[in-house]
C-alpha cells in the first residue's frame, strides 16, 4: 500500500462515531490498524496501574484483521494481515511492510486534557492561532502564535517544540518496557499527527477505560460512485450495537470489521456471520485504541478539511435564500392596485412576480421567503396554483404574512425578528424581471467576505448608458465605485438637466475618504438592478436604525456616511460584454419600459413564448409579434404593429391599429380603434373608434365607442367608459372612490368634475394623481424634498418623456446663462474660480450664498409683486436665510440693493421715491437690518456709488428717509460718516461729501432738541 | 515622416529646483552628464521635429545660447524683467507671431523613455476626434522620491472610452463635488488621484487665437486647460467662443444633416452634441512601457539621476575607479576612495579617502580627502572640505562645504550658508 492512498475523514460527533469518506479512485487503505492500540495496552496498563495485577492477554486466537472485499467495487479495501505472534507484545513497525494502518478518532468535544508536561490544554483564544503549547526552559510557557487548523482543541506546538518532541526516541511504559516510537507510529505522518500520538500514548490510561470491541462500519453514498463514510466505533457488546445498529439505523450500513475477531469469523464474507463473536475476546482499553485509531484517521481528514469546508460552503450554496418584497412600500400604480396586489399585475401577461420567481429559480436560488403586506391572501392564492407550488419546482416559496410594515426598513427589521436567515441571502423586490447569474455575484460577494468582513452588501447594477429608458430620468443613481475592490463609496440620484432648471445645480460630492484610492469610477450610465446581495448583518442593521425606511436612500447613504459603522457597500457592474438582463418595475413608466424590452426579447431567455410555464401560450412571428395559440380573430384589414403582443381569445375588429401594445386573454378591440404604447389586461372590451395612447386598461374594463384614453391614464378593472368620454393625459379611473374611508360624501366640485369627464350615469371615479401619488410615499419626506419628490413623479409615469426639445432647449438654454456667469467671474479675473467641476467644500457655500441671493430676490420680487406684508416678507427672508446659512450681512445688503433698486429714480421728489419704498418695506427693512445700522447706510451708499448715473442723486434722500423711518438711528448715521470705507476715492467720496449737508443738518436738530430738552 | 508641427521648449527659473537653479540655469543642469534640455531636443529630433523654438529668460542666454547655436536651434528671450512673473500663456502670446501652424509646447525638464516617441502623442492628437484642441500628455510617476521634495498630489478626472479629459490634475482638495451636467455628457468618468501633468500638449494654432483674446489666461496648465475642458459639457461655453478657434467645419457634419438615420436633425440645429463639441484630449502613458519624469522638483532630480544610471549602468566586468557609477572624462579620483551607484560630472577632482554613495557630482567638483557623501547633489563648481560628512543634502554651485562639518537632511546648503563642525 502507497502512502499516497488517503482517507478523507468526517466527524459525526453525535452517535460518537467516526465517519471516513473515502476517496476511493486510489484504492483504499484499511482504515484499521491493529498494532498500536495492542502496544497501547501494555503501555497504558502498566504505568497507570501499577499496583494493578496484569491483565491476562488475550489468550486466545490472535485477532486477525482482514476486510472484506467491498461489494460494490471489485478490489478489496484492505488487505493488512495480522499474525498471531504479533499481538502478544510490542512489534517493530518495519518488521511489519505495510504501512497503510491508519486511524480516525471521532471524540466529541475532547475535555482540556492535560499535556506531557502536564499543562492543562485550554481552548483555542482564535480561530487563526493559538499559543504554542510547549514549556520553555524558564518554565513559562511557549509565547510562539501556531497556526490553529480547524479539527478542534488539540495541543498546538511551534516549529521548536515540535522539533523537541519528535527529537524523542520512545518512553519507558508503565511496566517499564521501552516503546520506541518508529515502530508504532508510521513515519509519513505529518509531525502534528506523530506528536498528538505521541502525546496520547504517554498519558495515563483512565480507569474507566474497559475493555471491549472496535468495529468499522461502511455507508456507502448512492449518488457519489466516489465516496464512501465510514463509522468506527466501539462496544464493550459487539453482538448487541450490531444488533442495535441493523435495527435501528435507515441507512445502508456495511459491517466491514470489528476487533478482536475470531479467526473463524473474519474467514467468512457474510456478514451476518460477524454477529456471533467470541465474548471472551475482549480489546483492552478500548476507549484508548479508539482516540488513537481516530488521532491517525484524522491525519487523512486534515487533507480534506479544506474540501470539507468547501463542502459546507456548498450546503450553503444549495440553500442559497431570497427575500422577495412583495410588496413595494408605495402607491404608484393606483388605483391599479387597490384591489389587488402590486406584484401580481401582469407584466405582457405574466404577473410580475412570476417573472421574478422564475428569474431567481433559473439563477440557482433554492428558496425565497416572500414578505407580503397588503393583499397576502392574494399572493398565496395565486401561489398554489403555479408551478412553484409542484413538488417539482426547484425553487420552494415561503410567503410571510405582515400587516404593520409600511416599508422596506420595517420588513427587513421583522424579518429579523423572525429569525428566518442564518447566512448570505439576496434581496430582491418582487418586481423585478432577470436574466442575470445571480450565482456569480454571490460567490464574489463570498469571496470578498473572506478577507473584508465589513463587506456587507453588493449591489448589482447594470451598464446601459446614461438616457436608458431602465433609468429614472428625475432620480438616475449615480455611483462612486473603487474599481479596485468594486466599494461604493457614494450614492446619490441626480435628474436629467431637461426635467428641471433646479436639477442641474446638483452636484455630486466625493467625500475625501474616498479619495485616497488612486482611482475612482463616477457612473452615472448604470441601471440599479434592486438585487442586493446582503450579509446577515444587513438584517441586524436594519434593527439598530429603526429609523432606516428605505433601502437606498436610508440604508446605504446611513452606511455610507457612517464613520462608526465601518461597513462597506460594494457594486457589481455587469458590463456590456458579460451580458444579462435586470431590470426593475418601479412605476408605471418603467413598467413600459420593462414590457418594451421583454417584448423585444432583451430579456431572452425570458420571453413571452418560452420559459414561463403558467402564462398564455403565444407565437412569436416577425418583427416581435406575439399572438396568442388559440382563438386569435383579426381582421385582414387590421393593422397589427412590430412589438406587439396579442393574448388568446383576443380579437381586433376591421382597420383597428394596434401599435407596440400589449393585450391580454379575450381582449376585443372594435372598428378603426387605434392603440398605441399601451397595456390593456384580460377580458376588457373597446368598442369603435376609440383612440388609446401610453396607458395602463385594466381587466374586465369596458370602453364604449369614441372614447379618448390620452397618454399616462390608467383605467382600473370593471370600469365602464361610456360613450364619447375624453381622459385627459394621466387621469386615473378607479372602480371605488379614491379614500373612502376618509371622507362621507363625495363634495360637489369632485362629483361636477367626475361628471365632466366620465359622464353623469359613470360609476367610475376620478382619482387625483398627485395626491395618489404622495399618499404613501412620503412617509418623511420633507417640504424641501417635495419638489422633487414632485418631479421625480411626475416622471415616473407612463408616456411621460423628457421630450428631445426641451432637453435641448433648456439645457442650452441655462448653460449659457450658467457660463455667462462663469465668464463675468472669468473676466474678473478670478480664474480660480473658473474650475467649475471642481470645487473646494467652502466654495459650495459661496455657491449656496449666490442661492441665497438670487432665492431672496425671487422671494421679495414676489412680495413687491404681490402685495405680500412687510412682516410675512420677513420671515420667508429669515427661512431662507436658515435655510441656505448665509451670514446676516448678506441678507442686509440683499435687502438693501433690492429696495434700493426698487427706488423709482425718474419720480420727482426724490424723496417721495424713496419713501415710497422704504415706507411701505421699512418694517422689513428694520428687521433685516437692525444690527449692524452703520453698516446699512454703507451698504446704502456703495450702491448708490456702483448705480452712480440713476441713484447718485437720491442718496440724500435714501439718508433722509433711513433716518426718518428709524432704519439707521442718528449715532449709525454719525458713526458711517465717520468710516474710512465710506471714504473713499471716486464715487464714494462725492457721496459723502453730499451727504456732509445732512450730517450738518441732523447735528444742527440734535443741538435744538438737547437745547429743548434741557 | 515630418510633422507638420513647431515644437516649443519653455525654460523657467526652475525655483523648485534651489539651490541647484542658483548658478546653472534649469535648462543646463545635467542628468547623467547631459544636459536637460537636449533630452527635450533629442525626443524631438526622433520624431523628425525640427521646427523647434527654445524660449527663455534673457539670464539663461550666455550659457544656453552655445548649446543650441550648435544644434541649429531657434532661441528667443525676454528680458527678466519683464517676463519675471510670466506663465506659459503669457510666454506664448508673446511670441504668437512666430507660431504660425499647429505646435507641441514642451517643458525643458523632462526626460521620457526611449519607447515613447514624441509622434505617437501627436498621431494621438491628430486622429483622436476632430474636434481636439490640444492633448496632453499625463502620466503615472514611478518613482519613490524618499526625502526630497517630489511632485505635489493631483487629481484629475477622464473620461476612459475616449480619453477625453474633463478636469485635468489639479491639487488635490480635501472632497470635490461634480456637476450632475458633467455626469449626463459623460457618464462614466474616471478619477484618478495618481495622474501627473508631463507638461507636453499638442495644441492647436487656434488655441493661441483664443489666448490671444483672453489675456487672463497666464498658465496653460492651470487656467487655460481646466477652461477647455469645461467647453466638452458646457455648451454655451463653446458657443460663445468657438469663433475665435477658427475650426473648420467638419467635413462629415454636413453628410451627417441629410443622412436618413440621423433622427435628431431638428436638434442638432440648437444643441451642439458632445461628440461634436471641441474637447481636451489626454494620452495617458502606461508606466509599464517605460519611465517620464520630470526634473521640476528636487526629488524628481534625484530620481532621473538614478533612472538613467539604472538604464547607462556600465558593465560590471569593465574595471573602473567606481563601480555602478557613471563618469565623465578628465575625472581625478584620489587613492582609496570609493564611488558607488553615483554619477560624476567633467573635471571633478576627488582625494584620497573619500567615499561617494549614491551622490550626483555636477561639473568642475572639487571633493576634498576623506570627504564623505551620501545620497547629495553637488552642484558646479561646489568645493567640499576635507572629512566633510554629508548625509542627504543638496549643496548650491559654488558653494563652499568647509572641513569636517556634518550634515545630514540640510535641503539647500548654498554659498550663503555657512557651516560649522
Amino acid at each position: 500500500m502507497e502512502k499516497s492512498k488517503r482517507f478523507n475523514v468526517d466527524y459525526d460527533f453525535v452517535d460518537q462515531f467516526g465517519r471516513i469518506h473515502i476517496d476511493s479512485k486510489p484504492l483504499p487503505t484499511p482504515p484499521l490498524p491493529p498494532r498500536p492500540q495492542q502496544q497501547q495496552q501494555h503501555i497504558v496498563e502498566g504505568r497507570s496501574r501499577p499496583d494493578r495485577p496484569r491483565q491476562s492477554e488475550p489468550p486466545l486466537p490472535p485477532p486477525r484483521i482482514s476486510f472484506p472485499e467491498p461489494t460494490f467495487r471489485g478490489s478489496p479495501i484492505a488487505q493488512h494481515k495480522y499474525t498471531p505472534e504479533r499481538a502478544h507484545r510490542p512489534h517493530p513497525r518495519h518488521s511489519e511492510g505495510s504501512k497503510s494502518a491508519t486511524t480516525a478518532f471521532a471524540p466529541a468535544k475532547p475535555p482540556p486534557s492535560p499535556n506531557k508536561n502536564g499543562f492543562t490544554v485550554s481552548p483555542s483564544e482564535s480561530p487563526h492561532a493559538e499559543q504554542c503549547h510547549g514549556i520553555t526552559k524558564q518554565a513559562k510557557r511557549c509565547t510562539r502564535r501556531v497556526k490553529a487548523q480547524n479539527i478542534e482543541t488539540l495541543p498546538r506546538f511551534c516549529h521548536q517544540h515540535s522539533k523537541d518532541i519528535l527529537a524523542q526516541k520512545g518512553f519507558f511504559n508503565a511496566r517499564g518496557t521501552w516503546i520506541a516510537f518508529d515502530d508504532w507510529i508510521p513515519r509519513h505522518l505529518s509531525s502534528f499527527t506523530q506528536i498528538q500520538l505521541r502525546l496520547l500514548m504517554e498519558k495515563p490510561i483512565a480507569s474507566t477505560d474497559m475493555p471491549g470491541y472496535i468495529y468499522v462500519y461502511s455507508i456507502r453514498d448512492t449518488a457519489s460512485a466516489t465516496h464512501a463514510e465510514y463509522k468506527v466505533g466501539r462496544t464493550n457488546n459487539i453482538n448487541r450495537r450490531i444488533d442495535n445498529w441493523s435495527k435501528q439505523c435507515n441507512r445502508e450500513l456495511v459491517l466491514r470489521q470489528y476487533f478482536p475477531t475470531s479467526p473463524v469469523a473474519s474467514s467468512s464474507r457474510l456478514h451476518t456471520t460477524f454477529a456471533v463473536a467470541d465474548p471472551h475476546l475482549k480489546c483492552q482499553h478500548v476507549s484508548r485504541l479508539e482516540r488513537l485509531i481516530h488521532l491517525e484517521l484524522a491525519e487523512y481528514n486534515a487533507h480534506s478539511a479544506e474540501e470539507a469546508q468547501k463542502s459546507d460552503n456548498d450546503d450553503d450554496e444549495q440553500g442559497l435564500q431570497a427575500i422577495v418584497f412583495a410588496d413595494s412600500f408605495n402607491a404608484r400604480f393606483k388605483p391599479l392596485t387597490a384591489t389587488r396586489p402590486r406584484c401580481l399585475l401582469p407584466l405582457v401577461n405574466v404577473p410580475m412576480l412570476a417573472w421574478t420567481l422564475e428569474s431567481l429559480a433559473a439563477a440557482g436560488i433554492r428558496h425565497v421567503f416572500l414578505f407580503t403586506c397588503t393583499h397576502a391572501d392574494q399572493i398565496k392564492d395565486w401561489l398554489r396554483h403555479t408551478h412553484f407550488a409542484s413538488s417539482l419546482s426547484t425553487l420552494s416559496v415561503t410567503p410571510i404574512v405582515s400587516t404593520t410594515s409600511v416599508s422596506a426598513g420595517d420588513a427587513i427589521r421583522e424579518l429579523d425578528a423572525k429569525q428566518l436567515i442564518r447566512t448570505d441571502f439576496v434581496l430582491i423586490s418582487g418586481d423585478v424581471v432577470s436574466t442575470i447569474d445571480i450565482q456569480r455575484v454571490v460567490d464574489q460577494h463570498k469571496e470578498r467576505r473572506k478577507t473584508n468582513k465589513d463587506a456587507i452588501m453588493t449591489m448589482v447594477t447594470k451598464k446601459v448608458g446614461a438616457t436608458h429608458r431602465l433609468r429614472p430620468p428625475a432620480e438616475s443613481p449615480v455611483f462612486v465605485i473603487n474599481p479596485a475592490n468594486q466599494q461604493l463609496h457614494t450614492y446619490t440620484t441626480i435628474a436629467h438637466p431637461s426635467l428641471s432648471r433646479d436639477a442641474t445645480q446638483k452636484r455630486v460630492a466625493v467625500p475625501s475618504e474616498a479619495l485616497e484610492a488612486a482611482e475612482l469610477q463616477i457612473r452615472n450610465d448604470l441601471s440599479d438592478c434592486y438585487i442586493d446581495i446582503c450579509s446577515v448583518d444587513v438584517l441586524l442593521l436594519f434593527t439598530e436604525n429603526f429609523d432606516y425606511q428605505d433601502l437606498r436612500h436610508d440604508f446605504i447613504n446611513g452606511i455610507l456616511t457612517s464613520d462608526l459603522l465601518g461597513k462597506t457597500i460594494h457594486v457589481h457592474t455587469i458590463e456590456d460584454e458579460e451580458g444579462g438582463y435586470a431590470g426593475r418595475v418601479m412605476d408605471s413608466r418603467s413598467y413600459d419600459a420593462i414590457s418594451k424590452d421583454i417584448i423585444s426579447r432583451w430579456t431572452y431567455p425570458m420571453v413571452p413564448d418560452e420559459s414561463m410555464p403558467d402564462a398564455d401560450r403565444l407565437y412569436h412571428d416577425r418583427g416581435h409579434r406575439y399572438m396568442g395559440k388559440e382563438g386569435v380573430h383579426v381582421s385582414d384589414t387590421a393593422s397589427i404593429g412590430s412589438c406587439s403582443v396579442i393574448g388568446s381569445h383576443s380579437s381586433i375588429d376591421d382597420k383597428a391599429a394596434v401599435n407596440r401594445s400589449v393585450l391580454g386573454q379575450s381582449v376585443t378591440i372594435g372598428k378603426s380603434t387605434k392603440l398605441s404604447h399601451s397595456y390593456v389586461w384580460s377580458n376588457t372590451a373597446i368598442g369603435d373608434r376609440c383612440d388609446v395612447r401610453e396607458s395602463i386598461i385594466a381587466d374586465g374594463v369596458v370602453i364604449e365607442d369614441d372614447v379618448t384614453v390620452s397618454s399616462g391614464c390608467f383605467v382600473d378593472q370593471n370600469v365602464k367608459l361610456l360613450k364619447g368620454t375624453t381622459l385627459p393625459p394621466y387621469t386615473r379611473v378607479g372602480s371605488t372612490r379614491w379614500n373612502e374611508e376618509d371622507e362621507d360624501e363625495e363634495s360637489e366640485e369632485e362629483r361636477a368634475e367626475r361628471v365632466r369627464l366620465l359622464g353623469e350615469s359613470s360609476t367610475a371615479y376620478l382619482w387625483p394623481s398627485d395626491k395618489v401619488d404622495m399618499q404613501v410615499d412620503d412617509v418623511d419626506s420633507d417640504d424641501e424634498e417635495d419638489e422633487d419628490f414632485q418631479l421625480s413623479m411626475k416622471y415616473s409615469r407612463i408616456g411621460m418623456k423628457a421630450s428631445s426639445d426641451t432637453f435641448s432647449s433648456t439645457s442650452s438654454l441655462s448653460t449659457i446663462s450658467n457660463d455667462n456667469s462663469d465668464d463675468e467671474s472669468v473676466d474678473d479675473g478670478q480664474l480660480e474660480e473658473s474650475v467649475e467641476g471642481l470645487t473646494l467644500e467652502n466654495a459650495g457655500k459661496v455657491g449656496a450664498a449666490a442661492d441665497f441671493a438670487q432665492e431672496a430676490v425671487q422671494s421679495l420680487e414676489r412680495a413687491f409683486d404681490e402685495g405680500h406684508t412687510a412682516e410675512n416678507a420677513s420671515i420667508e427672508l429669515k427661512t431662507l436665510r436658515m435655510a441656505a446659512n448665509v451670514h446676516l450681512s448678506q441678507v442686509r445688503k440683499v435687502v438693501m440693493d433690492f429696495c434700493l433698486s426698487k427706488v423709482d429714480t425718474s419720480k420727482q421728489p426724490s424723496y417721495k421715491a424713496v419713501e415710497d419704498v422704504f415706507g411701505r418695506w421699512s418694517a422689513l427693512v428694520i428687521e433685516m437690518t437692525k444690527e449692524d445700522q452703520q453698516q446699512t447706510v454703507l451698504i446704502a451708499q456703495e450702491y448708490c456709488a456702483s448705480h452712480a448715473d440713476s441713484h447718485e442723486n437720491i442718496f440724500l434722500a435714501v439718508l433722509r428717509v433711513l433716518y426718518e423711518y428709524e432704519i439707521a438711528s442718528e449715532e449709525a448715521i454719525f458713526g458711517w460718516y465717520k468710516l474710512n470705507a465710506a471714504r473713499e476715492e471716486g464715487k464714494m467720496k462725492t457721496l459723502w461729501e453730499k451727504s456732509r449737508r445732512f450730517i450738518e443738518a441732523l447735528l444742527e436738530a440734535d443741538s435744538e432738541s438737547e437745547e429743548e430738552s434741557d | 515622416m515630418a510633422l507638420q508641427f513647431k515644437a516649443i521648449v519653455l525654460c523657467g527659473y526652475g525655483q523648485k529646483l534651489y539651490p541647484l537653479t542658483e548658478s546653472t540655469p534649469k535648462p543646463l543642469l545635467t542628468v547623467a552628464n547631459k544636459p536637460l534640455i537636449s533630452y527635450v531636443v533629442d525626443w524631438c529630433h526622433q520624431s523628425g521635429l525640427s521646427d523647434i523654438l527654445v524660449l527663455s529668460p534673457s539670464s539663461f542666454s550666455n550659457q544656453l545660447n552655445p548649446l543650441l547655436r550648435s544644434h541649429g536651434i531657434a532661441y528667443e528671450t525676454v528680458d527678466d524683467d519683464k517676463s519675471a512673473n510670466w506663465e506659459s500663456g503669457d510666454w506664448l502670446r508673446h511670441f504668437s507671431s512666430l507660431i504660425t501652424t499647429d505646435f507641441i509646447l514642451l517643458p525643458c525638464d523632462i526626460i521620457p523613455p526611449s519607447t515613447l516617441p514624441l509622434s505617437a502623442i501627436v498621431q494621438h492628437h491628430t486622429t483622436s476626434h476632430y474636434n481636439t484642441l490640444i492633448t496632453s500628455l499625463c502620466y503615472y510617476n514611478s518613482f519613490d522620491f524618499g526625502t526630497r521634495e517630489g511632485p505635489s498630489p493631483c487629481t484629475s478626472i477622464y473620461d476612459k472610452t475616449s480619453l477625453s479629459m474633463i478636469t485635468p490634475p489639479t491639487d488635490s482638495f480635501d472632497g470635490m463635488e461634480l456637476r450632475s451636467r458633467m455626469l449626463w455628457e459623460f457618464p462614466n468618468l474616471t478619477l484618478s488621484s495618481k495622474l501627473l501633468d508631463a507638461h507636453v500638449y499638442v495644441l492647436r494654432r487656434g488655441v493661441l487665437d483664443l489666448l490671444l483674446e483672453r489675456p487672463q489666461i497666464a498658465s496653460i496648465r492651470e487656467d487655460l486647460l481646466p477652461w477647455l475642458s469645461k467647453w466638452s459639457y458646457q455648451s454655451g461655453l463653446s458657443k460663445k467662443w468657438n469663433h475665435a478657434l477658427n475650426i473648420p467645419e467638419d467635413p462629415f457634419s454636413d453628410a451627417i444633416k441629410y443622412s436618413t438615420m440621423q433622427t435628431y436633425a431638428s436638434e442638432a440645429s440648437t444643441h451642439i452634441p458632445p461628440q461634436q463639441r471641441p474637447r481636451v484630449q489626454c494620452y495617458i502613458h502606461d508606466p509599464k512601457d517605460g519611465v517620464i519624469g520630470r526634473a521640476n522638483t528636487l526629488g524628481g532630480y534625484a530620481e532621473l539621476n538614478r533612472e538613467q544610471l539604472r538604464q547607462h549602468r556600465p558593465q560590471p566586468n569593465v574595471k573602473t575607479v567606481a563601480p555602478g557609477s557613471l563618469t565623465s572624462e578628465n575625472v581625478k579620483v584620489g587613492e582609496k576612495s570609493l564611488i558607488k551607484m553615483s554619477i560624476i560630472g567633467r573635471n571633478v577632482d576627488i582625494g584620497k579617502g573619500c567615499k561617494i554613495i549614491g551622490s550626483i557630482i555636477a561639473d568642475n567638483v572639487v571633493i576634498k580627502d576623506g570627504a564623505k557623501l551620501d545620497n547629495c547633489i553637488v552642484c558646479t563648481r561646489a568645493k567640499i572640505g576635507e572629512r566633510a560628512t554629508l548625509t542627504l543634502c543638496d549643496v548650491g554651485g559654488d558653494s563652499d562645504v568647509i572641513s569636517d562639518s556634518e550634515c545630514c537632511l540640510v535641503p539647500d546648503i548654498t554659498s550663503l550658508t555657512l557651516l560649522i563642525s
